[in-house]
């Protein structure tokens, strides 16, 4: 009991230089939070009770793991009756990760371990290898795990319209996103289309194969058991033998927010996938990757290039080795012919030791754009939830956004639902958010600041899963953006965790497994 | 490196026979001072003495001094004076003080313990190779067959004699040669022990023991551990000093060394039979005379073919090599290619010209073994230079001699001896693979196979020509009349021809006469003028001849030397010649016609009848379809298309005779046309105002180690008109191309319908933009670097002034807007902003930058850190800039006003009088123009690296004002102005005012600044406006290499504080340090010398000012990400009086550009997630070369 009022103590110090900034909420909106907390960590499970003074008992674990640049999180919420009430979030690694299986292996074995082998709710975020990986590379041992319910987003659902046309624009934009890189293969640049799709978080071309195995690890982790599809508007599931409830936040079921992925103040209202020459790819380019080379290369392309720039009495087609192209001997004078074929080896295509100015592949360029907002896209699918610990509309939040993108977060400020006659709001839930899984590693776009972060006035804890070296090896922009890390110290000072770092002393709740971080609540 | 001896002169008399001692004298230089000369006799033997053969030509030499000291700018101006006012001479050149090119390998290094005890090993790699697992592979039998050679000569009756003319030897060294004649030795370097040889040098001297190393290796003894090497180790060697031990040497030490040899072939007892010379430099006629006579007494001389760095100072066999009866020793690998052409690090052996290479051969070189100086029992295994080749040969020609002595004393001519051992070595040596024969000469030396040659039957051998300072350079240049010419202005031809002669070889210009076209012809002459030091006399025969407009026809270079004599029949042929043929002269310019405004978005329909201008580019002589100029090279290639459209060739008389092709949107070739025309424009317009030819960016290795050819010189702007399906169009840096797209519209708005194509090649100012991209890269590589938050948005702001301001200084484009101004010159500012705002909007592509200019509808934009996307922030320089040229503008064109209102400057309603607003217009072009060339002047005036929009005010104001003293327009008023009005203070400086703003001088005390002004003789700045731009672009890389040599000289705590003062670090693999409140660790890189570059400017008042810029930079690759920061200073020379005038500094461990630096990466990132696109970090190959096509993709939706 002694322990307990020091505790409070440490706990508005540490807010303290916060209090001192004007920008800070008030303290009011503190306070309640600072409550819970008071209860939470320390020694004796016996102290619990006595500490849920407002009305709420509530306690609860979150394990993140530390794979590498992937999401795989175990919640626990403590029952008093029974055994812990077990939510599994996502099991995954990036591509390219050292190791993968034995490391993904080790995750799984962790929670079998930790969890008698049986969870309650598995929920896959969004078709993603780095959040999927494991139900494939880890399937020995994810096999012996007993799983209540498996829960999507309405985007798995094969009767919605809306997931019909999401699925379309995607199946379209990747097969685009393919032919660049076979084309920027054919140009003979065999850097950029690795990097495209270490990107689009999408393999293509030769390596696709294995993009069947995205969906065949979610196929994997879907047949576990009863899939439920998630909708923002369902109402919430209450955890049972607990004053605990699940709320599902996002995706939105709206056409013009599940495909907002920018938060660009210049163009925004910018699809990103849009195949009409609106999105990364022009209708110049959509025209020209739509009309691959015939296959002997002899004769000119068989459909017509409607966004060629000029007349065809005026072009020469290019044939096989970048040569002008003859049709048939009689079609052209030689000579003429002969002056333009020497030319151009002699300016562009003839020399080895000018080939470092040759633009083969140059038009492709914006392909890059294409392949972030594929991968962006994806991510805006991620099912969001938030775990209220206590009473409902006043409880603690704890909040996994997945990967959202903005026009996920910004569904949440008009969210609403209704529970016992009160009506709880996602603003609502912002503010009363103590836990946040930070989007997306970290990056740009995947936490919002006005709509977002900024309204989480009672922020205590933040775990970012993250490897910034992997993800610099992406060109995945600086993951986590030293940014987003300061204005979540400002919120929760002291209590920001990476998981690609370690703290040599790490806080007083928080728990260093193995290959996890546990924080408690 | 050359300089002349201020006071001494090599004068021939026209009596052989005259008494020992002469004067003459000679009123000199401007003031007409009279000068004495005290003379005493240069040869004791050549031409005095008869000994076996006395040369024909040798007069009476004698070496001149003069009583007073004379300026050394105007040496070869004396020598034409003394000869014209001194019947009794015949000839005089200046006794020139040289300097051998070689190697510092063994200079600092070894003086101050750098090399250990242990000899240094072969130095392979970059270009260099060798033998690891043979240090003495030069001997063996694949090469030059020492040890074969030496197995199969017998003990010889007469040992062979080898005259050593180098900086001495070392007596200590084991290597000393073991029949050395220390009786014989002479010294024509040091006047107080004339009869010893040695080198007594010590201290920190470069080059040390350069002929202990040559000496060595021509007939070193064997030292105790190292394998024998000497080539010649039986041979007599008398050692002759003739250099000092920086191997420096004047042309009278050289011509009494060969002299003094020519004296003890008098007696059989002394007799020497091979001469070996490593060293050598610009003609002399002295030489000429000395080498015939060793010639004619059968001596065999070689000596070495001279070294380089990138070519430069010459490539060409340097003298006296270069004579046809010396050999001249090149140099070859030892995996058989040449010694030649190397990267521009590595010191390389010299070739050609032709015509040389028939009596030169190449030797093993580098990495063979050289004795070090000062260490008795030390050998090196990395000798280096032609000079390592000389004594092999040599060596080889002794051993000959040794093994067929009977047969060699028998011929009954001195030349035939010569000849014989020539032929020997010459035909026995290994040819090459084909591709070097202009490199190797007559092959590599085989002294084996030389040896196994009997001697040729005296019937099969030809003597070669004299050797002659008749170098008929300048009658390659003038042709037959230059005899005519010569004897008009009062001198002699021959002394012209080795003036020349020495110009051009000093500069490299004589490469140029490899291929001399009428065209090359006239530039040569063209760039010889250029020469500051030039006499009078040989100036004013040039420039007569190039009053004369045609250049003459081509004749053959072999043609024969002007023996023809002077006079009327040469000048009757010449003009025959003129008549037979009339020149046509090139015209000045080309005219093109082009779109003034992008046709596709046109939306002002008044514009309609303006929409075509025909423009002027300079004429470019020999330009290929394509186009493919000097600067430019169009290939029309559209991979997404896999289409080409075909080259035009704006050369046909069809469309010359029309300006060009009409223009038209889907014409491919008017496209070409366009593009070529806008660029050549817009370069033009810089050189104009920089005063000097323009450069592309160098090209960089796209990989550690990589070797680009001619050392990363671009001589052509690639440029793709198709390259793209987007509304996109950049420069990139990495391809030094221009690439732009083009697309369909998106919506159907003004005269463009939805669907059309739009392309952005046909926009004036999309072209001239993207081209300034290219120019600015090219003079600052740096400013693409995202070093902080001005960086990106000067590059795309400035590039939008050229293009606003080019397109402004076409008056045609103004008229009509002026005409409907009504009331006020304010009115009339207003219209020009509507005009600049809708040339923005009218490219769709860079829209959003302009929006700002003008005025128009939107405040005045004022700088703030919260600017960060780099066009908006652009955009207020661009305001800025506008907004001076309006001020400007009404300044100039009050006048005008008060005179057509009669004084109330309130002009009537309606629309104003044609002929007003024609004088308005071209008053607005005019100041355009002046406000253009202030903005691009400014440019050599800004720091290499981390500039900032007040910087950038700094150096225009600072420009202007040496320029023009007197600000009596106001425009550096109004730049102040206006820059102050928009928020942009330069940083550190409060009080915004002319004198406050101008750059500082160094904060160096005098002793500092003396030894900077050091530094400026040792550059060539003759290229300042040399017409060749690979030239200048060498001698901009070489004068580098001096520069930075002289800087970062270790060794002088003087210049460790100047490099301090610079703003530099001392350079270190591991460094730790705090900057500002954070600690650090990286490396510091070495410093790097950016640019040094010359510009020459008249100023309105005719007085004409010579700047030299000079770039350094260096950066700090911080840990653990090896984030780069950059320092650099630039430092402004003024040439006038070789003092430092300015020095712009970045300091390379400042807080504050670290923080900067930071920040604006963080804001990158963040605007490219924002944007939905990759962020490349800064050292990401991946991105390299798409930093622009980024940004420009950027605000494609506008």
């Amino acid at each position: 009991m002694t322990s307990v009022p020091k505790k409070s103590e440490r706990a508005k110090a540490a807010r303290t230089p916060r209090g001192s900034r004007t920008k800070s909420p008030a303290p009011t909106a503190a306070q309640p939070a600072a409550q819970p907390q008071a209860s939470g960590t320390g020694a004796a499970e016996a102290k619990v009770p006595e500490a849920t003074g407002g009305g709420s008992a509530a306690r609860a674990w979150v394990r993140v793991y530390c794979q590498g640049l992937g999401d795989c999180i175990l919640v626990r919420v403590k029952r008093e009756d029974a055994d812990d009430f077990k939510l599994m979030i996502d099991c995954g690694v990036v591509l390219g990760t050292d190791d993968a299986g034995a490391k993904m292996t080790g995750v799984v074995e962790n929670i079998l371990k930790d969890t008698n082998q049986k969870v309650d709710v598995l929920v896959i975020t969004h078709e993603h290898w780095d959040h999927l990986s494991g139900f494939i590379q880890a399937d020995d041992s994810f096999s012996k795990l007993a799983v209540g319910s498996v829960w999507v987003a309405w985007t798995e659902d094969p009767d919605d319209k809306l997931a019909n046309e999401l699925r379309d624009e995607l199946g379209k934009a990747e097969k685009a996103l393919a032919a660049c890189a076979a084309a920027l293969q054919a140009a003979g640049d065999g850097a950029t289309p690795g990097a495209l799709a270490d990107i689009a978080l999408s393999p293509l071309g030769a390596a696709a194969s294995s993009s069947t195995s995205t969906r065949a690890a979610f196929e994997a982790a879907k047949a576990k058991a009863k899939v439920r599809l998630c909708r923002p508007t369902d109402p919430p599931l209450d955890i049972p033998g607990t004053n605990a409830r699940i709320y599902v936040l996002g995706p939105p079921h709206d056409p013009t927010l599940i495909r907002k992925i920018n938060p660009s103040t210049t163009s925004p209202e910018t699809y990103g996938l849009a195949m009409n020459g609106d999105g990364a790819l022009s209708i110049g380019m959509v025209e020209a990757l739509a009309n691959p080379p015939a296959a002997n290369g002899q004769t000119a392309p068989v459909q017509v290039d409607k966004a060629a720039p000029f007349h065809q009495r005026v072009t020469i087609p290019l044939g096989p080795k970048g040569r002008p192209l003859t049709y048939d001997s009689h079609s052209v004078v030689e000579e003429d012919w002969r002056r333009n074929d020497d030319f151009l080896r002699e300016h562009y295509s003839g020399s080895a030791s000018d080939d470092w100015r040759r633009i083969d592949g140059d038009w492709l360029g914006s392909s890059t754009e294409l392949a972030l907002a594929l991968q962006s896209y994806t991510n805006n699918t991620s099912l969001v939830l938030a775990l209220e610990l206590g009473d409902p509309g006043k409880g603690n939040v704890l909040l996994f956004a997945a990967d959202a993108q903005v026009g996920n977060w910004e569904s949440w400020q008009t969210w609403q639902c209704q529970i016992d006659g009160a009506t709880v709001t996602g603003p609502d839930l912002l503010k009363r958010t103590i836990f946040y899984k930070v989007g997306h590693h970290g990056s740009h776009n995947a936490t919002l600041k006005g709509h977002g972060l900024e309204q989480m006035d009672a922020l205590k804890a933040a775990i970012i899963p993250v490897d910034e070296v992997e993800a610099k090896k992406k060109r995945w922009g600086s993951m986590p953006l030293p940014d987003l890390i300061s204005a979540l110290e400002q919120k929760a000072p002291g209590m920001v965790l990476r998981t690609d770092k370690k703290p040599a002393q790490p806080p007083q709740n928080v728990v260093m497994g193995e290959n996890y971080f546990e924080i408690q609540l | 490196m050359t300089t002349s001896e201020t006071s001494r002169f090599l004068v021939k008399f026209r009596d052989a026979a005259a008494p020992a001692r002469l004067r003459i004298s000679a009123r000199l230089g401007i003031s007409g001072t009279e000068v004495a000369f005290a003379s005493e006799p240069l040869f004791q033997s050549v031409g005095v003495r008869a000994g076996r053969s006395i040369a024909p030509s040798a007069g009476g030499w004698q070496l001149a001094t003069a009583s007073a000291k004379l300026d050394d700018a105007e040496a070869w101006d004396h020598c034409h004076a003394i000869v014209a006012q001194n019947a009794s001479v015949e000839f005089v050149e200046p006794d020139l003080v040289q300097q051998w090119i070689d190697v510092e390998r063994a200079g600092a290094a070894r003086a101050f313990g750098m090399r250990s005890g242990e000899p240094h090993p072969q130095d392979i790699g970059d270009g260099y190779t060798g033998d690891k697992t043979d240090n003495y592979w030069f001997r063996n039998t694949k090469h030059g067959q020492f040890d074969a050679a030496l197995s199969t000569i017998g003990a010889a009756a007469q040992r062979v004699r080898i005259a050593h003319l180098d900086t001495g030897y070392d007596p200590a060294h084991k290597s000393v040669p073991k029949y050395l004649r220390a009786d014989l030795a002479h010294n024509f370097v040091d006047a107080d022990r004339p009869k010893d040889a040695t080198d007594r040098s010590d201290g920190v001297l470069n080059n040390l023991g350069h002929g202990c190393g040559t000496l060595s290796i021509l007939a070193g003894s064997t030292v105790p551990g190292f394998k024998p090497f000497g080539c010649a180790p039986n041979a007599e060697i008398v050692p002759v000093r003739v250099a000092n031990s920086v191997v420096l040497f004047s042309n009278s030490g050289v011509a009494r060394g060969l002299d003094y040899v020519h004296g003890l072939c008098a007696s059989e007892a002394t007799r020497v039979h091979v001469v070996s010379m490593s060293m050598g430099g610009l003609p002399s006629s002295a030489w000429a005379d000395a080498i015939n006579a060793l010639y004619e007494a059968g001596v065999v001389v070689v000596t070495a073919a001279g070294n380089n760095y990138a070519n430069a100072p010459t490539r060409f066999v340097v003298y006296p090599a270069r004579f046809g009866r010396v050999i001249a020793a090149c140099g070859v690998m030892a995996d058989g290619s040449p010694y030649a052409n190397l990267p521009p690090e590595r010191m390389a052996g010299n070739y050609g010209p032709d015509s040389k290479m028939r009596t030169a051969i190449a030797a093993y070189t580098p990495n063979v073994p050289w004795a070090r100086f000062g260490a008795p029992t030390i050998v090196d295994f990395d000798g280096n230079g032609t000079s390592a080749a000389t004594p092999q040969v040599a060596a080889a020609a002794a051993l000959w001699i040794e093994n067929h002595r009977n047969d060699f004393d028998a011929y009954t001519e001195g030349w035939m001896r010569v000849e014989a051992v020539r032929k020997a070595l010459f035909e026995s040596a290994a040819k090459g693979a084909a591709a070097y024969a202009d490199k190797l000469g007559d092959g590599m030396l085989r002294a084996a196979d030389a040896l196994s040659r009997a001697a040729a039957p005296a019937a099969e051998l030809i003597a070669s020509p004299p050797a002659t300072a008749d170098f008929a350079f300048l009658n390659l240049l003038l042709g037959d009349v230059a005899p005519a010419m010569a004897a008009a202005s009062g001198t002699k031809l021959s002394m012209l021809e080795l003036e020349a002669a020495q110009v051009a070889a000093k500069t490299g210009l004589e490469a140029q006469t490899e291929l001399l076209t009428p065209a090359s012809r006239h530039q040569l002459a063209e760039a010889m003028l250029a020469r500051p030091d030039l006499s009078k006399t040989l100036r004013a025969v040039l420039e007569k001849s190039g009053l004369s407009p045609p250049p003459p026809p081509a004749k053959p270079k072999t043609s024969k030397p002007a023996t023809l004599s002077p006079g009327d029949e040469a000048m009757r042929k010449h003009f025959l010649g003129l008549a037979l043929k009339p020149p046509v002269p090139d015209p000045p310019y080309r005219r093109l016609r082009i779109y003034a405004y992008d046709p596709g978005q046109q939306t002002d329909p008044t514009l309609f009848d303006v929409s075509v201008a025909t423009v002027t580019t300079p004429w470019e002589r020999d330009l290929k379809p394509g186009p493919i100029g000097e600067y430019l090279e169009v290939v029309d290639i559209d991979p997404a298309s896999r289409a080409f459209y075909a080259p035009v060739d704006l050369d046909d008389p069809r469309i010359l005779a029309e300006s060009g092709l009409t223009p038209s949107e889907s014409n491919p070739q008017f496209h070409q046309q366009m593009a070529y025309a806008v660029a050549m424009r817009t370069i033009e317009r810089f050189e104009r105002a920089l005063g000097r030819k323009a450069l592309w960016a160098r090209r960089a290795p796209r990989k550690d180690g990589e070797v680009v050819p001619d050392n990363g010189f671009v001589r052509r702007l690639r440029i793709y008109l198709h390259a793209l399906r987007e509304a996109n169009a950049y420069y990139d840096p990495s391809k030094i191309a221009l690439l732009f797209g083009y697309f369909q519209a998106r919506d159907s708005s003004g005269s463009v319908t939805r669907g059309s194509g739009i392309f952005g090649v046909v926009s004036h100012d999309i072209v001239a933009h993207e081209t300034t991209h290219a120019l600015l890269d090219g003079l600052h590589p740096r400013y693409s670097e995202r070093t902080n938050p001005d960086m990106a948005a000067f590059h795309e702001a400035f590039a939008d002034i050229v293009a606003l301001f080019q397109h402004f200084a076409m008056p045609e484009s103004l008229t009509r807007q002026i005409r409907k101004a009504k009331g006020s010159t304010a009115d009339i500012g207003r219209k020009l902003g509507q005009l600049a705002q809708q040339f923005g909007e009218a490219t769709g592509m860079h829209g959003a930058l302009r929006r700002y200019v003008g005025e128009v509808g939107s405040s005045m934009p004022v700088l703030s850190d919260d600017m960060t996307e780099p066009h908006q922030r652009g955009a207020v320089l661009v305001s800025a800039v506008f907004g001076a040229f309006l001020t400007i503008y009404a300044l100039r064109c009050a006048d005008l006003i008060r005179l057509a209102t009669n004084g109330s400057g309130i002009l009537p309603n309606g629309e104003i009088s044609v002929d007003l607003a024609n004088r308005l217009a071209s008053e607005a072009a005019k100041t355009a123009e002046h406000v253009l060339n202030m903005c691009i002047r400014a440019l050599d005036y800004c720091p290499p690296v981390n500039l900032e929009f007040g910087d950038y005010l700094r150096a225009i104001i600072t420009a202007d004002r040496d320029l023009v003293r007197d600000d009596d327009r106001g425009y550096r008023v109004a730049f102040i102005d206006a820059f102050r009005e928009r928020g942009i203070v330069p940083y550190e400086i409060t009080r915004l005012a002319e004198d406050s703003l101008l750059w500082e001088p160094p904060p160096m005390d005098d002793e500092l600044t003396s030894l900077f002004s050091e530094v400026v003789p040792l550059l060539d700045l003759s290229w300042g406006l040399t017409i060749e731009r690979k030239s200048a672009f060498d001698h901009s890389q070489s004068n580098g290499v001096i520069l930075h040599k002289w800087l970062t000289d270790p060794h002088d705590e003087k210049r460790q504080l100047l490099r301090q003062i610079l703003g530099f670090a001392e350079p270190a693999k591991k460094w730790t340090g705090m900057i500002g409140e954070q600690s650090y660790t990286g490396e510091i890189r070495p410093i790097e010398t950016h640019s040094v570059r010359v510009c020459r400017r008249s100023a309105p008042d005719g007085t004409s000012i010579s700047t030299l810029v000079i770039e350094l930079t260096q950066a700090f690759w911080a840990g653990p990400n090896k984030d780069r920061y950059r320092g650099g200073c630039t430092l402004l020379f003024d040439l006038n009086d070789n003092s430092l005038k300015y020095l712009v500094r970045k300091r390379l461990l400042s807080q504050y550009s670290i923080e900067n630096q930071t920040k604006v990466q963080l804001t990158a990132m963040a605007s490219a997630a924002e944007q939905g696109q990759v962020y490349y970090p800064p050292d990401d190959p991946v991105g390299r070369g798409k930093a622009f096509a980024i940004m420009h993709r950027y605000g494609r939706q506008h």
